[in-house]
């Protein structure tokens, strides 16, 4: 996710950032555990969350069990009088004191009571409850035995909240780690070896997408590598011609590697997967001077100075200009691929021409392709003679593709996620069953004043999204009032508390007539007593407790911005809209209010650095035009060269739009590497049919180039991650297109 | 023999010697069978009463339901708090103490998990972190279920009284539970269990009676 999100981010774009981590932060993860027998369920819950409450980077772990939420008791206890919300001037009446203590007598004839006798007539108006109450709103959930377990009762819930950064995958991963290793141990203790344990999240889907993107860039590169090698080998029959090849493609990796290290400080674990995909254009190179040195061995092999070469190294060039586009890319993720493919690409081109001539010996002898070359060269006359057709072909594709337009791009970031549709669903039930919708609506409040004045705008806030709560549009929010309410409402309710004279008076007054007297409760007017003249609790003083990492998600800063989130929780069968929460919300001096959704703003940014993609690429294609027609002079050559590129294109494009598959950033990147590889071709085909030489070994060459492009990239269009497939499609079908086209196109003076 | 070797005269003084004598053997017969009756009498065996014949009368194997009335004095309420629900027991280890009046709880002791429902708001907690609750809760699920082990494991007990009418005394052994709880003490009749009464250590008490179903 941290890929995507932007360099130079607008002030929308930055809350959005901050929105995305603390809801992934707060959203915590989700944990079901099934086949625990009945009579062992409690005992089991209840193990589980302590064990798993004990890892540092735990916040909380909610079971269902008050207990176990592991509230700072005491804190709360001693500031009642100011957290609870149902502390007003009513709640002191004689009534209420009357009703207060008759209930304290009933409390006092439970198990309860008998040991608890302190707290019960400290606090006889039970405001203690109310404060921890108000704290965890969280009663919707299915218990037995006061544990959470699913709807039908077969498995047990948890929500594990942790203090980890929503975009630090390797902390996420270590910590799943650590819940798993926990889990083992306890199921060894208990001997309990037939309970499996399922976790579900943001965090594990992200760290899940990045396991698979990995293992499938390894598996299918190694695949390729195979596949790549064989065909090498068959064709040279020589081994020393295969380190020959890896040689470029090593020393283009490592620069692209170290030129995105320098420039952008560190670099990304995808940007390296892809960039080694590209970087398998280097075998190219490496197959001209392979071919170069079959046809003229020995002497040549060490001052080789073919002809092609300055051919090839145009295409470099223009494959350099083509991707320099992206550089101006808002995401960096693509700016990263850029710079990596444009070093790597020079690396291995400069390598290839001129340390890999040192590097061949004198007596290397690598089967000659000139027979080969003969072959093809007949292949070539044929296709000239499908050229008429194959040009109507694209024209149609072309018109297709233009009616398809709108449908063309894929707009929706989910489309980039490789996580299966199984997952997905499964963390819709959990979520669904422990109330937990996940906050995919957001309000944002940020203040001109100071933090009271922040949770003062954010209490009004809370007070409308109560209201919609209660009208039934909302199951529920979050929101900091709720751990530390304003200071201006702490005083409020201080200001009701009546001192210890009134107290006394009224409590006598209360009592008549019940057998428990003013004095029994004198440590409650002291307590009441002293809660009149208490500093309202601010966050400082919470410090070092539960609720401070409670708050933690909750009241951001930022520098010297301080910013309130509140994640909403939709109801299971009517989401909320943006505008409809906007609406409901007061308008406060002093102070911005921003709802967010964020599915809808990722999707924004992400389409908008489609559309920035595709408006650079096209610069790029403009730019290498410009350049061809530098280098080739005239305009009917250019144009010569590109339409085998531009009809690859569009055959490829209308082919996916046939398939009905909508194109993402990463067919995108396909289609440049199309024309960075294509242009290659295109090039050296235009001049092999005006040389008089025509040297056929160029012909081969460049059928194997393609052939091991093909196989390089068509492997990973087999890739189970969608990034990965997108890839492989385009440049599979692409690269192969381009020669074909090329080839047909090229010959108008034939021999 | 000896007679004919006396003289006439020594008759008289022979008899009364000898009725002295056949006097002295009987007693000596006499003291001699009423030992031998007395040994006879104390080798015979007799039931003796103590904790473990008591709680081989307790043990219970069944699931029990009684109902309860508790009674309470609290030193801050002025009379008697009263209070009745219903004691539920299924063995081997499940104590269930339902108070229906006047406040609704529900008090379970499972395993070694206290927990306490009022309403809403649930508490559970381990026996080893509970001290004052929690020891009365292993006096009265160890009562109720007749296991002499776990009560003897917690306190230290006596029995007074007769079979009909006895009295088992406990003291906490943990002083973490002294502190709380001072004293336990079961009543009961035979096999049957009539009252436990508490005494805390802050001067409170409470006596739990079982009444039939």
């Amino acid at each position: 996710m941290s890929v995507f999100l932007p360099r130079h981010p607008t002030a929308q774009q930055a809350l959005l950032v901050q929105g995305i981590n603390s809801g992934a932060s707060a959203q915590g993860l989700l944990v079901a555990v099934s086949g625990a027998p009945v009579g062992r369920r409690t005992e089991l819950s209840r193990q589980l969350a302590q064990r798993w409450q004990s890892d540092p980077q735990v916040r909380a772990v909610l079971n269902g069990q008050n207990g176990s939420f592991r509230l700072d008791e005491k804190l709360i206890f001693e500031a009642r009088y100011l957290l609870s919300p149902t502390v007003n001037e009513e709640s002191f009446s004689v009534g209420a004191l009357r009703a207060a203590m008759q209930s304290s007598i009933q409390l006092l004839s439970t198990s309860m009571g008998l040991f608890g006798k302190e707290h019960i007539l400290r606090d006889p108006t039970g405001e203690f409850v109310h404060a921890i109450q108000a704290m965890m709103p969280r009663d919707t959930v299915q218990s037995e035995g006061g544990v959470w377990v699913s709807q039908d009762h077969t498995q047990l819930l948890f929500l594990i909240q942790s203090t980890v950064s929503g975009s630090d995958l390797d902390s996420q991963e270590r910590l799943l780690e650590r819940i798993r290793t926990a889990f083992s141990v306890v199921r060894a203790h208990a001997d309990l070896t037939q309970i499996n344990m399922v976790i579900s999240g943001a965090a594990t889907f992200a760290v899940e997408s990045r396991r698979s993107i990995r293992d499938d860039v390894a598996r299918l590169s190694a695949i390729g590598a195979g596949l790549i090698v064989l065909l090498l080998l068959i064709v040279f029959r020589s081994p020393w011609a295969l380190m020959l090849t890896l040689v470029p493609m090593v020393s283009a990796v490592v620069v692209g590697a170290a030129a995105v290290a320098l420039t952008f400080g560190s670099l990304h674990g995808l940007t390296l997967g892809f960039g080694a995909a590209l970087i398998g254009e280097t075998v190219d190179y490496a197959i001209y001077h392979l071919a170069g040195v079959a046809r003229e061995p020995g002497a040549m092999a060490r001052s080789s100075q073919p002809r092609f070469w300055p051919t090839i190294g145009l295409g470099v060039v223009t494959s350099f200009v083509g991707f320099s586009a992206l550089l101006w890319s808002g995401f960096p993720g693509l700016a990263q691929l850029a710079v990596f493919s444009m070093a790597g690409l020079s690396a291995g081109f400069l390598v290839a021409r001129w340390v890999l001539p040192a590097l061949t010996p004198m007596a290397f002898n690598p089967r000659s392709l000139v027979s080969a070359g003969l072959i093809l060269h007949g292949v070539l006359s044929k296709l000239r003679r499908a050229r008429g057709a194959l040009l109507l072909a694209s024209c149609v594709a072309a018109a297709f593709c233009v009616t398809q337009r709108d449908r063309l791009w894929d707009k929706d970031i989910a489309a980039l996620n490789p996580i299966t549709q199984s997952a997905q669903a499964l963390d819709a039930t959990l979520r669904n069953a422990v109330g937990e919708q996940g906050a995919r609506v957001l309000v944002l409040v940020q203040s001109n004043g100071d933090e009271d004045a922040l949770l003062e705008a954010t209490f009004q806030v809370s007070l409308a999204l109560d209201i919609l709560v209660k009208d039934g549009e909302l199951a529920g929010f979050s929101s900091p009032t709720m751990v530390l309410p304003p200071p201006s409402i702490q005083v409020t309710r201080q200001r009701a508390l009546p001192n210890a004279a009134t107290l006394t008076g009224r409590l006598d007054l209360a009592s008549r007539g019940l057998p428990i007297g003013a004095d029994s409760l004198k440590y409650f007017v002291s307590d009441v007593q002293a809660s009149r003249t208490r500093v309202p609790l601010r966050r400082t003083d919470l410090i070092g407790t539960q609720l401070a990492t409670q708050l933690e998600p909750l009241l951001i800063r930022q520098g010297e911005q301080r910013t309130a989130i509140l994640p909403l929780r939709e109801r299971h069968e009517s989401p909320v809209s943006v505008e409809q929460i906007a609406r409901a919300l007061p308008t406060l001096q002093g102070t911005t209010i921003n709802v967010l959704d964020l599915t809808a703003q990722t999707n924004r940014l992400y389409a908008g650095y489609l559309e920035e993609a595709i408006m650079l690429s096209a610069l790029g294609g403009l730019a290498i035009a410009a350049l061809l027609w530098l280098r080739l002079g005239t305009v009917a050559k250019v144009i010569r060269v590109s339409i085998p590129v531009l009809g690859a294109l569009v055959f490829v494009v209308a082919g996916l739009a046939l398939a009905g598959k909508p194109m993402n950033l990463l067919h995108l990147v396909g289609l440049l590497l199309v024309v960075a590889i294509g242009s290659n071709y295109a090039l050296l085909l235009a001049d092999y049919v005006v040389d008089s030489f025509r040297d056929p070994t160029i012909l081969a060459s460049l059928a194997l180039a393609n052939a091991t492009t093909l196989l390089g990239y068509g492997v990973l269009a087999a890739s189970s991650v969608p990034l990965l497939s997108a890839l492989g499609t385009t440049v599979g079908l692409g690269a192969p297109l381009v020669l074909l086209l090329s080839a047909a196109w090229m010959g108008d003076n034939g021999r | 023999m000896t007679r004919r070797l006396l003289a006439p005269s020594c008759r008289v003084m022979a008899s009364a010697t000898d009725r002295r004598h056949r006097r002295a053997r009987r007693i000596v017969i006499a003291m001699g069978l009423f030992v031998t009756c007395c040994a006879a009498i104390s080798a015979a065996p007799t039931t003796t009463w103590d904790l473990d014949t008591l709680f081989a009368h307790l043990v219970r194997k069944h699931s029990l339901k009684a109902r309860f009335v508790e009674h309470r004095h609290i030193f801050e309420v002025k009379g008697v708090i009263e209070s009745s629900g219903v004691l539920e027991f299924a063995p081997p280890s499940r104590l269930i103490k339902r108070t229906l009046k006047p406040q609704t709880e529900t008090f379970t002791f499972d395993g070694d998990t206290v927990s306490v429902a009022q309403g809403a708001f649930r508490r559970d907690l381990l026996i080893a972190d509970a001290h004052g609750i929690g020891s009365l809760a292993i006096g009265i699920r160890g009562f109720v279920s007749g296991d002499l082990k776990a009560l003897s494991a917690a306190f230290t007990l006596s029995l007074v009284g007769s079979e009909s009418d006895w009295t088992v005394h406990c003291t906490p052994r943990a002083s973490s539970a002294s502190a709380i709880l001072s004293h336990v003490r079961a009543r009961g009749n035979l096999g049957q269990l009539r009252s436990i009464a508490v005494e805390l250590a802050n001067g409170d008490s409470s006596i739990l009676t079982i009444l039939p179903w």
